[in-house]
């Protein structure tokens, strides 16, 4: 049994607020409800599944209530920032399941009014582990920060390539009305602003807005008479990593689990993407993810980012609604992430629409990277039924070498990859060659002394695996 | 806030206490110190090893 193919996003709407003090998260989400019930062509009455999280502490009775809703199929899970990608595999999964036909996921934050410290709060939720990391005071940012200066230390990344991401972000913003942030800035912008946390400067960081928005989730059946073109549903998944009991490895994200696991489901390869919608609550956030969802090699995420890259119209089109760091982040913004994607996929994205938009990549980040965090791996494509370019770049390869090509056999899957991209022109937006991977600085062991972590040997992309992540 | 690998293998969320933030490298050698929090109660931290 697969996702694949049995649900779509049918409505979407982002509120335009971005600063609301006269209204509740309720208030806002009821309004956005209404918005992606409009955008689907559906009432409240169609929907039997209701998703949330982020509001009271069992808030999502609340919102069933706020809507006059009684629906058959309820899902609060938060797994943070995340939250909203994971609701979205979830009512797929109930839906193909029949627990129910037509699911709103809903989100609404109040964060920037009511002066909540999202990244410099210690982000202690009185959880277990939290009593053995609250008493050295940790924040948000500075676990965020504490990865990036590791991935500085092992690979020569600058803070001038974390600034290319903010920098391609708000150009983004620049092409989105609703975004908070609209001047460009530049590389030097984000280092003569203020360090937050170093190696993190203020532009690095994402804000904090009020905000919300609503999805509309339904069978593909259903989704058929949708008012605008469906976003089905290809593959999903969700990880988690933690310190894993004292072997915390800061730069491998939930990400490298759940990315292959959503990518396979999907039966697609990194070349039929065409958007990647990645959280960045910072900067590094992006970087890591990229890395860790396979996009290059780890360590190679500082030249990947490098030269706008990211932009709508280069090569590897990114966060194109201006992101956290220059459109809104109301505390958990993965719902965004759905929104601008299924925007894309209809061509309904305006200035900064992406010249062709076949298959997105949407991956939510939630907690804090370096000590526990999410992820959450949503493929939305525009055809139910995606045949994929991998299958016929590998057609085409096999018959290339027949024929004889010269090539070692050993590489037969760049053959594949290179057929791939003579068929299709449009492909080579994935061609990427690192210029220099600096891998530098192995620290040495001293006896009768502690040290700094070292670093692990380079990561693989590998399956989920069962138990212990543990390497010593 | 730092993460230290002890010798015996796991790392642990820390800070490192009594250096210079500067002089605070990764792969530097450090050396626990326990710093009275409450009557009774005393938790790790480290400081850059003294030579």
């Amino acid at each position: 049994v697969s996702l694949r193919g049995k649900s779509a996003v049918v409505g979407v709407y982002e509120h335009p607020t971005r600063y609301a003090p006269h209204l509740t998260p309720y208030q806002i989400m009821a309004e956005s409800a209404r918005g992606a019930l409009e955008d689907a062509g559906l009432s409240i009455g169609d929907v039997d599944g209701l998703c949330t999280a982020g509001v009271g502490p069992i808030g999502v009775l609340a919102l069933a209530n706020h809507l006059n809703l009684r629906p058959s199929y309820l899902d609060s899970t938060n797994l943070g920032g995340s939250s909203f990608v994971a609701h979205v595999a979830h009512a797929s999964a109930a839906i193909a399941a029949g627990l129910c036909n037509t699911a709103l996921v809903l989100y609404g934050s109040t964060a920037a009014s009511e002066r909540f410290a999202v990244g410099t709060g210690g982000g202690a939720l009185g959880d277990p582990p939290d009593a053995f990391e609250a008493i050295y005071g940790p924040t948000v940012v500075g676990g965020y920060a504490m990865a990036a200066m590791r991935h500085m230390h092992e690979y020569g990344t600058s803070a001038e390539q974390l600034a290319e991401i903010a920098v391609t972000t708000r150009r983004h913003a620049s092409l989105n009305p609703a975004a908070k942030y609209h001047d460009p800035i530049t590389i030097e912008d984000v280092l003569a602003s203020r360090l937050v946390s170093a190696p993190l400067h203020l532009l690095d960081c994402c804000m904090i807005s009020d905000g919300g928005g609503a999805l509309v989730v339904t069978s593909a059946e259903r989704a058929r008479d949708s008012k605008k073109k469906p976003a089905y549903v290809l593959g999903a998944a969700e990880a988690v990593r933690h310190t894993g009991i004292g072997c915390e490895d800061v730069l491998e994200v939930a990400a490298v689990q759940s990315g292959p696991m959503a990518m396979a489901m999907a039966g697609i390869s990194h070349r039929d993407i065409d958007l990647r919608m990645i959280y960045d609550s910072f900067t590094i956030t992006v970087l890591l993810t990229l890395e860790n969802l396979g996009f290059c090699k780890r360590g190679e995420g500082g030249a990947f980012v490098s030269g706008g890259r990211l932009a709508f119209d280069g090569p590897c089109p990114t966060n194109t609604d201006g992101g956290g760091l220059s459109s809104n982040h109301p505390g958990m913004r993965g719902i965004f992430l759905v929104i601008e994607a299924v925007k894309q996929l209809r061509g309904e994205a305006g200035s900064r629409q992406i010249k062709k938009c076949s298959v997105a990549l949407c991956h939510g980040t939630g907690g804090v990277i370096s000590r526990r965090h999410s992820g959450a791996t949503l493929i939305l494509g525009g055809s139910r039924c995606w045949t994929g370019r991998t299958t016929r770049s590998r057609f085409h390869a096999s018959t290339r070498r027949t024929v004889g090509s010269g090539r070692p056999a050993r590489a037969t899957s760049s053959i594949s990859r290179s057929a791939g991209r003579a068929r299709r022109p449009a492909s080579t937006r994935e061609r990427f060659v690192p210029r220099a991977s600096p891998r530098r600085r192995t620290t040495s062991a001293r006896a009768g002394t502690a040290r700094f972590t070292r670093s692990p040997s380079p990561i693989r992309i590998r399956p989920p695996v069962s138990g212990m992540n543990c390497r010593t | 806030m730092a993460y230290v690998e002890l010798d015996e293998g796991p790392r642990i969320l820390t800070n490192v206490v009594n250096t210079p933030a500067d002089a605070v490298t990764i792969g530097m050698p450090v050396e626990v110190v326990f710093e009275d929090i409450d009557e009774g109660l005393a938790i790790p931290k480290f400081q850059r090893t003294r030579a």
